[in-house]
């Protein structure tokens, strides 16, 4: 059909060109070049670059291998910051529970109950409850005796003694 | 001419390939599919086989480079013939400007081509009218070649190069009277 209607047409042009056109185009090629074609178009976008692993540049915007590699990024950062968080809270922590005992030896009880007081907030609280813990099970070293802590006084006698104190001596305990 | 070795891929198996993590593969199917037709179109227009050769490796690495821009809108074939087309155009572009100054000398330098080409086997009479095409103007050197090498329909050949039917007769029409004027000369 296809063939019929170029024929018509140049039967109506050129019956000359119709008649050459019978005798083909003379061309040929040399044996096996498709089969190596491939391989050589192969071997040269290779050699100029291209990598086959992954798909040319502006296919489908982000490819999985980039998106994984600022996953990466991104958990190497957090694990960066996390460290640079944490790390001054360890330093303080190592310093209360090892104090240099040089220091510890020339300060005066009044000066440690100090430093206590003004630095209460930054004992852990864990420290401070065994701290407590160990008061109770063995007792203040110094001020009060067993006596004193066992056998509390009563309302009545804390009345009386309150009334045995003069004003001055109120103003002092206040 | 060869026989032709086609894979059986579709475009759209092909294209799949192609954009997804079987670059390599789709690649090679796409080759093996469309090589020898690309071959014959570009040889027909720049007529040695080793100008063929070269021309057919630059269309095939710049479909490979450009798929990705590839949208659909034309088949997939109509586009590489597209790029290739343009190619070969290039091609005969740079090699007139490093041929000899006239017409005539032109005429009688690929004669002479010809004759030593290994891969051309055609008689006298081919030549000559190897040698014609060859002197007609771009667009009807194309339209010739697909309408009379490759018995291209007029409705497939205006979608391909983007021209009405009419135009495309009208350009076969004065280049199968050039080439005539050329075999009385």
């Amino acid at each position: 059909m296809k063939k019929q209607d170029i024929q018509d047409e140049l039967a109506e042009l050129s019956s000359f060109l119709g008649q050459l056109k019978e005798k083909g185009e003379g061309m040929s090629v040399p044996p096996d070049y498709f089969d190596r074609l491939n391989d050589r178009v192969m071997e040269r976008l290779e050699a100029e670059g291209e990598k086959f692993a992954a798909p040319p540049r502006s296919f489908w915007g982000l490819s999985v291998k980039r998106t994984r590699l600022t996953a990466i990024a991104a958990a190497v950062t957090l694990l960066l910051a996390a460290w640079w968080w944490l790390r001054p809270a360890e330093q303080a922590r190592v310093a209360i529970a090892i104090p240099d005992p040089t220091v510890i030896d020339t300060l005066t009880q009044e000066d440690a109950a100090t430093y206590v007081h003004e630095n209460i907030l930054e004992f852990e609280m864990e420290m401070l409850a065994a701290e407590f813990d160990n008061e109770e099970t063995t007792g203040p070293e110094t001020t009060t005796t067993p006596s004193v802590t066992k056998n509390r006084p009563t309302p009545e006698e804390l009345d009386n003694v309150l009334n045995d104190l003069t004003e001055e001596e109120l103003e002092d305990l206040l | 001419m060869t026989t032709q070795r086609k894979s059986a891929a579709t475009d759209e198996e092909i294209l799949l390939l192609l954009k997804g993590k079987g670059v390599e593969r789709g690649f090679k199917l796409l080759m093996e599919k469309y090589q020898e037709r690309l071959y014959w179109h570009i040889r027909k227009l720049v007529t040695f086989h080793d100008d063929a050769d070269d021309v057919l490796q630059n269309t095939l690495v710049k479909i490979y480079r450009g798929i990705g821009q590839f949208e659909g809108k034309s088949a997939l074939f109509t586009w590489m013939y597209r790029i290739a087309t343009n190619e070969a155009l290039t091609h005969l572009q740079q090699r007139t400007r490093h041929t000899a100054a006239s017409i005539d000398d032109e005429e009688g330098l690929i004669a002479s081509q010809l004759k030593a080409d290994t891969w051309f086997d055609g008689d006298d009479l081919q030549i000559r009218l190897q040698t014609a095409t060859t002197q007609l103007p771009e667009k009807q050197r194309i339209v010739f070649n697909l309408r009379y090498f490759k018995e291209m329909p007029y409705e497939e050949m205006s979608v391909l190069l983007d021209t009405s039917v009419g135009a495309l007769k009208a350009s076969f029409h004065h280049a199968v009277k050039k080439i005539e004027a050329a075999f009385e000369k």
